[in-house]
């Protein structure tokens, strides 16, 4: 195997663009389960108990101040807490609290560092308000990235006989996550995105409206095969070098 | 340039309120194919699947892939995949892999188009109906035009994209190694890397048979490869060596199977 391809049909850009750039274009997407345990009692009567909802509440506002307070702007990262369960009744002081969410990130670096400060801020959090605080972390698909300059030019020279040099090679990055992402850390290639907008209302992916425009598919098929022609075909130059090497951090290994 | 050499055609598309601010300069026979790969998408997105599940979607494109007359349609990789390897005649060359994910969403479609969802709950509402058109009218193409290709294309039809893993389960299962699709594709950097590591390792070299249907022409094809990179790193001119500055291979004793084929890895 030389070179792996892969598509996005995009409806947040135009019918007849092509996103595709060098680096990180989607996030790793990862997963954490936090529990938050406190003491529980009567709701009039606080003294002697940890209240879990008040110790949660300080911890999801907390964990925010990661993102906007430690992480370097330049490198982008959404730390949300997607759900959060707990407590037994009006008059009951909660002695459990639990907080999924999700964090999305584009290089190790800022994964590292997000990862070991929501541990530093639950294990401040619980020794604050007296209570127990443990996180599971699950790593899910990696961040895709382009880190193959060469690909990244092949499609960008085959897009531009498709779609026009002014309309092929924006950039377009976002902090969803995608398992092509193994495929490139596997194999020199390139992801890109197929713009595919409707006209009027945006419809945006993952909502019951969700539809493109269907000519996308002419185009995102013509880059396919422009692609197979470009090392195949009979103007193919033979591969005169070894692979091409990786760009940037987190190489192919 | 490469792209010039096929054919392409002005296309102003259909629709007077596109949001495509100009025409398109498309592959011509994709402009031919309009009709079916609109149909395809429309088929796909009314009979959406659930990650893992793309059972029917999986059987509708290995009997599409094979009614183009590719033969070489391999089901079941990474649990409900689908690969189909296109060989090109005109020489051996690099192998290029293209994909298409292929699973839906657990979501209700509200939109009113005829095409929708016939599977309540159940939506293509990220595109994939339209990955998998695409590829398919691509397969369609090149398997039409492999006479004039120098190498072999893979066709990566992947399910479970959607927080499942589907990649992963593909690569587990060797898609990106001759074991899916047979022999006749390992480039001569993974041949030489394979030399490299077993002399400087064990000071001989196995070439492995992965299966006995490998044992096809190509596979013969690649063992000779190696054969060649053994004996001389620039006499293989077809696939022009990533070895040149590997020089110093040496071959000091050369034995070559029990049988009619090499034997098997464990």
């Amino acid at each position: 195997m030389d070179f792996v391809y892969g598509i996005h049909l995009w409806t947040y850009i135009p019918l007849g663009t092509i996103a595709v750039s060098d680096g990180p274009i989607m996030a790793a997407s990862d997963r954490f389960e936090i529990s938050v345990r406190g003491k529980g009692g009567h709701g009039a009567a606080p003294q002697g108990t940890v209240d879990a909802i008040v110790e949660a509440a300080h911890l999801v506002l907390g964990l925010q101040t990661i993102v906007s307070r430690n992480r370097d702007p330049l490198d982008p990262a959404v730390l949300t807490c997607g759900m959060i369960k707990g407590g037994h009744g009006y008059n009951i002081i909660a002695d459990h609290v639990s907080i999924t969410g999700t964090v999305r990130t584009f290089t190790p670096e800022t994964k590292g560092l997000v990862v070991s400060r929501m541990h530093e801020v639950c294990e401040g959090v619980a020794k604050t308000y007296g209570g127990e605080i443990s996180m599971e972390y699950h790593n899910g698909y990696p961040a895709t990235v382009n880190r193959w300059p060469e690909p990244v030019k092949v499609v960008k020279r085959v897009g531009e006989a498709v779609v026009g040099a002014d309309r092929c090679g924006l950039t377009c990055r976002t902090c969803g996550a995608e398992d092509f992402s193994y495929l490139l850390e596997a194999k020199p290639g390139a992801f890109f995105f197929v713009g595919a907008a409707l006209p009027g209302e945006l419809r945006p992916h993952h909502k019951s409206v969700f539809d493109f425009d269907e000519d996308a598919l002419l185009v995102s098929a013509s880059v396919f095969l422009h692609i197979v022609d470009h090392y195949l075909g009979p103007d193919a130059e033979p591969a005169k070098h070894a692979a091409p090497a990786a760009a940037g951090v987190g190489a192919a290994s | 340039m490469a792209a010039a050499s096929v054919a392409s055609l002005d296309y102003a598309g259909t629709s007077p309120d596109s949001t495509c601010a100009r025409p398109l300069r498309l592959h011509k026979d994709v402009v031919d194919m309009r009709s079916e790969i609109i149909e395809n998408r429309r088929h796909f997105h009314a009979h959406p699947e659930l990650s893992f599940k793309e059972v029917e979607t999986a059987a509708k494109i290995a009997s599409l892939l094979r009614s183009y007359g590719i033969s070489e349609v391999i089901e079941n990789v990474g649990r409900t995949g689908v690969v189909a390897i296109v060989r090109g005649e005109a020489g051996p060359g690099q192998c290029i892999l293209l994909r298409a994910d292929m699973d839906a969403l657990p979501l209700p479609e509200t939109a009113t188009v005829d095409y929708r969802s016939k599977n309540e709950g159940v939506m293509h509402a990220c595109g994939h109906d339209g990955h998998v058109a695409s590829l398919l009218a691509a397969a369609k193409i090149l398997h039409a035009g492999k006479g004039k290709l120098r190498g072999v294309v893979k066709l990566m039809f992947q399910p479970a994209e959607e927080g499942f893993g589907g990649a992963r389960e593909m690569i587990a299962d060797g898609l990106l190694t001759e074991k899916v699709g047979g022999a006749g594709e390992e480039t001569v950097a993974e041949a030489a890397s394979r030399v490299q590591a077993c002399s400087a390792r064990r000071g001989s070299l196995h070439s492995r048979c992965r299966s006995s249907f490998a044992c096809t022409p190509h596979a013969t094809l690649t063992r000779a490869v190696l054969i060649g990179v053994i004996i001389h790193p620039t006499c293989y001119p077809l696939r022009p060596p990533r070895l040149q500055a590997r020089p110093w291979i040496s071959c000091t004793a050369f034995t070559c199977g029990r049988t009619s084929r090499w034997a098997p890895s464990p």
